[in-house]
């Protein structure tokens, strides 16, 4: 793709990605879902959500898998009005753009 | 370079970082290694690049350095866009770690602004209306005074004929003193009559005057020393 990613959309694909997981998810299979969008290179991906966590927009908490602690990244309420906030900006900007890149 | 290595390294790279914000970050990537599992550690390894790069990004992450930074398909790539317009009530994700007083500082002002508003009109409003209630009872005081000679000389009008009546009926019983009441009644009869005429002459004269007045007040105070109607 052309086009590159703003920190915000990534920002905003992160928090969409990880709200989707009611329980939270784990660092490697957002990077993996954050990809199905956009190629990040996978050390992109941890200051992004270690920047959200300090934001208080994700919570981490530890859980035990597989004989270890695994880290899991949870969308807090502040993350959730972000993300909202997010999503109708987004949808105005594409609506925009589309609008304008459209062929007559 | 295998994974063990990897991280030992970067966990020596981020050496001088708080040991919550190392820890953080080498267990980010040994559950990234343990969850893509061991056949892509290689891959993975590959794709990182080296410990250095990661360590750089882990602190430039960490000084809110790539806040304007954009994340291109090839990667990471550091161009900035300082005007980038953000919704109003977004704060610069860049921004937390270094800048986050401005933002701070903007609420804290716009509190202030709405302080001083309420703590203006707290002040302003009471004395606004303080003035004009005062200005509305000094106007009332003047037409009241006008009032109050009409009445008072309608009081002693009636009060002389009071008189005269009683005057009569005194003159049954005792006809020369019945006569000299009813004559000082008719005299403030008289003089009552007259002071109502001449009080709302009064009036007709100064209720005018007054308006006159308060509306060259008016114009001073609302345009200036120009009207003297």
């Amino acid at each position: 793709m052309v086009f590159n990613t703003g920190a915000a959309l990534l920002d905003a694909i992160v928090l969409a990605v990880v709200s989707r997981e009611e329980e939270g998810t784990y660092g490697y299979k957002i990077t993996q879902d954050v990809r199905k969008a956009i190629h990040i290179s996978e050390s992109t991906l941890y200051p992004v959500l270690r920047r959200l966590q300090k934001d208080e927009c994700l919570e981490v908490y530890d859980r035990q898998y597989d004989g270890r602690n695994r880290r899991y990244y949870k969308v807090t309420e502040k993350g959730a009005v972000m993300l909202e906030l997010y999503r109708s900006e987004w949808m105005s900007y594409s609506k925009k753009i589309t609008e304008i890149l459209r062929e007559e | 370079m295998n994974r063990q290595e990897f991280l030992e390294r970067l966990r020596m790279l981020l050496g001088d970082l708080s040991e919550e914000e190392r820890e953080a970050a080498v267990q980010y990537y040994e559950d990234y290694f343990a969850d893509a599992g061991p056949e892509m550690e290689d891959q993975i390894i590959q794709e990182l690049g080296s410990p250095e790069k990661v360590a750089l990004m882990i602190r430039e992450g960490l000084r809110g350095e790539n806040a304007g930074d954009e994340y291109a398909e090839t990667g990471f790539s550091q161009t900035r866009y300082d005007d980038r317009k953000m919704p109003v009530d977004y704060t610069k994700p860049g921004e937390e770690a270094s800048d986050r007083k401005p933002w701070t500082s903007r609420t804290l002002k716009i509190i202030l602004i709405i302080l001083i508003i309420c703590v203006g009109c707290s002040a302003v409003i009471p004395a606004v209306s303080g003035i004009i209630c005062g200005i509305l009872g000094i106007i009332a005081g003047m037409f009241g005074i006008f009032f109050a000679f009409v009445i008072v000389s309608f009081c002693v009008a009636i009060a002389g004929g009071g008189l005269v009546i009683a005057g009569i009926t005194t003159m049954f019983s005792a006809f020369p003193a019945g006569l000299l009441i009813c004559g000082i009644g008719l005299l403030i009869l008289a003089a009552g009559i007259l002071l109502v005429a001449a009080s709302i002459r009064l009036c007709s004269i100064m209720v005018p005057v007054v308006f006159r007045f308060l509306v060259s007040i008016g114009r001073r105070i609302f345009y200036g020393r120009r009207g003297h109607a």
